[in-house]
């Protein structure tokens, strides 16, 4: 995958097919995580590497045990026909799987390095593994991600280094979601909202206005 | 140490029941799911070239650095009276896969737009039906209980319609209604194009790759 | 004090709705609403879903572990959603096609690990059983009011049947900004009505 692909893959998937604005992914880890700057920033970085990661060994496991292939492992210890060895239907629950002992490991180094955002965090760190966002940029980067009209899912040469691009670009965007709607929900809560949309309406009509705002980067990738 | 074996023992129960389970499910249903797709591709084959008795096996051609497909169609003799392509691009958020239908004269008798996930009410509309009635209509039919008249075969959704009987070179979106070029759906601009550029790219490949298969060594498809 | 059966669905309709009340699966409500079909064929997979999980978290309550019960828990659901991906593409493919990838997405919707965790980990498999189909249900409604008003507005259907014939609908209902907007208009009517 060249240098530029990559480039084009992140600012996609951060503009222009935003998870959270284009793709509705994360949606509830964000309406709930946005109020205050500071934890946004936290949950956007966790997310981040979540992200990444799980891409990453999800595509591993899917590529070299799922996929009837010629790398399928158990086609290569087992021999016979590589169509015999399709576990593809194991995919959710592999994946689900993996992205939840990921955020184990990220719950507990965070909990050594710095207990001030553990503390912060709370409850949302291990909601990490709920978060749609996660689990859908695994399954996009198997089946049906296309930039550009180029097929980047599971096949392409390059697609693991997709999956990792497309895991980081995805983290990214969400975490500058999470950080707008913060910046804004701070500034609204000094503001004078009437009183059945106090709360979570005004949060999603702020997040219909940045959806909007998001919809301008369409067409910016031709 | 002991909890977490046992702990790593009941997580591996679980996962192998699971697995179990899921591999009976899927042996159940994975006929199905193959059986379904091609039904869906044989009926779109017949629909969009009637006067094709049956048609040839699949074999692949490249078009827009992918793989497409084609089937040669043939009439009730065994004469090759064209051949229908199958090419997928991406539409404006989903890939939209289409099988068009090229006559022996090089002109288009028809498109069927075989999967895409487009907005509904905008891109989608490319697979819309004109509406012959609408949700009144509907409840008022309902309550009176009278007989569904509906049409005997099923209609071809207008902006597929309008490729019937085009060339190549008149394969290129406009937004008014025209003869000669493909009119976009209103508001859906993006996916308009991608259909057209579907059609488009597999006739134009297809056409070279026959070209240059039909050199002195080479035999054509 | 445990209510009564009855009260076991029905709360989750409207007074306990986990779209508008508990702000639980938020994601497939923007996503899945484009069309009142499609909601309808999301709502009833989630019904499925959630009930059989609820049942069979109630029963293996006993034997999990409490340090390991959410990885398990997980095992469970994300066996019955493969299981509801599977038959819907052997089934109705054009809805497979149409939501799929949310389809798969149950397995981490908030309502099912959330209603596992927060009742059936404490309760009886039959009352497991009824507060699933209620908490389903009521998703299934909120599903289905956010999806009419987007159909109608943003694409002039409903069913794919024309509403008021030769009006050019609101397109951004159908679109991403549409749903977010919905979601909070409907959300504040709620709260309009409570404290009436």
């Amino acid at each position: 995958m060249s240098f530029s692909m990559i480039l084009l893959v992140l600012v996609t998937t951060v503009f222009v097919n935003n998870f959270v604005f284009a793709k509705f992914l994360g949606t509830c880890p964000y309406i709930g995580v946005s109020k205050d700057s500071q934890s946004a920033l936290g949950m956007g970085l966790a997310v981040i590497f979540v992200m990444t990661m799980a891409s990453a060994v999800s595509w591993t496991i899917y590529h070299f045990f799922l996929y009837p292939g010629t790398d399928n492992v158990l086609y290569l210890v087992c021999g016979g026909e590589p169509a015999k060895y399709d576990l593809r239907y194991l995919m959710t629950l592999s994946f689900i799987l993996v992205i939840a002992a990921l955020v184990q490991f990220v719950e507990m180094v965070i909990q050594k390095v710095s207990p001030a955002l553990y503390a912060a965090l709370g409850i949302y760190l291990p909601l990490i593994t709920t978060n749609c966002a996660v689990l859908a940029v695994a399954i996009l980067n198997i089946e049906g991600m296309q930039i550009m009209g180029v097929p980047l899912g599971h096949g392409h040469p390059g697609s693991l280094l997709f999956a990792l691009a497309n895991g980081f670009g995805g983290g990214v965007g969400f975490a500058l979601a999470l950080l707008l709607m913060a910046g804004i929900r701070e500034q609204l809560a000094l503001g004078n909202v009437p009183k059945p949309l106090q709360g979570m309406p005004i949060a999603f009509i702020t997040a219909a206005l940045l959806a909007i705002a998001f919809m301008g980067f369409i067409g910016m990738v031709k | 140490m002991k909890a977490i074996v046992h702990y790593g023992a009941v997580l591996l129960v679980f996962s192998g029941l699971a697995g179990v389970g899921l591999h009976g499910v899927n042996a159940l249903t994975k006929d199905k799911i193959a059986a379904a797709q091609q039904r869906a591709l044989t009926e779109g084959q017949r629909q969009i070239f009637p006067a094709a008795a049956r048609f040839g096996e699949r074999c692949a051609f490249t078009a827009g650095g992918k793989t497409a497909y084609y089937f040669a169609a043939y009439d009730a003799s065994g004469a090759c009276i064209g051949y229908e392509l199958l090419h997928t691009v991406q539409g404006y958020q989903s890939p939209i896969t289409v099988l068009t239908a090229l006559g022996a004269d090089g002109r288009i008798v028809g498109i069927k737009v075989l999967g895409q996930a487009e907005t509904p009410g905008l891109g989608a509309e490319i697979d819309a039906v004109p509406a012959t009635k609408t949700l009144w209509q509907a409840l008022a039919g309902w309550v009176r209980r009278a007989p569904d008249v509906t049409e005997s075969a099923p209609a071809v959704p207008a902006f597929q319609a309008q490729f019937a009987g085009k060339t190549v070179a008149q394969l290129h979106v406009v937004k008014q209604p025209s003869a000669e070029a493909i009119e976009a759906i209103a508001g859906a601009t993006i996916t308009s194009e991608a259909v057209t550029k579907a059609v488009r790219e597999a006739i134009t490949e297809f056409e070279a790759a026959r070209a240059a298969a039909a050199t002195p060594q080479g035999s054509a498809p | 004090m445990s209510i009564s059966y009855v009260k076991e669905i029905t709360k989750g309709f409207w007074e306990k709705n986990p779209v508008l009340v508990l702000a639980l699966g938020l994601c497939p409500s923007l996503a899945v609403t484009t069309s009142v079909r499609n909601a309808i064929g999301m709502g009833i997979s989630t019904i499925f879903v959630l009930t059989l999980s609820n049942v069979i978290i109630a029963l293996i309550k006993g034997i999990v572990p409490s340090q390991i019960r959410i990885p398990c828990y997980i095992i469970v659901i994300a066996f019955l959603v493969t299981v509801v991906d599977l038959v819907l593409a052997a089934y109705f493919p054009d809805i497979s096609k149409a939501i799929g990838l949310f389809i798969k997405l149950i397995v981490v919707n908030c309502i099912i690990l959330g209603r596992a965790e927060a009742f059936a980990a404490k309760n009886t498999p039959w009352r497991s059983l009824l507060d699933g189909i209620g908490m389903g249900a009521g998703f299934l409604i909120a599903l289905v009011m956010i999806a009419a008003v987007r159909e109608v507005l943003g694409a002039n259907k409903l069913f794919g049947l024309t509403v008021v014939p030769g009006w050019r609908p609101v397109s951004i209902m159908v679109l991403a900004p549409g749903a977010f907007l919905t979601l909070g208009f409907l959300l504040g009517l709620k709260n309009m009505g409570k404290r009436a």
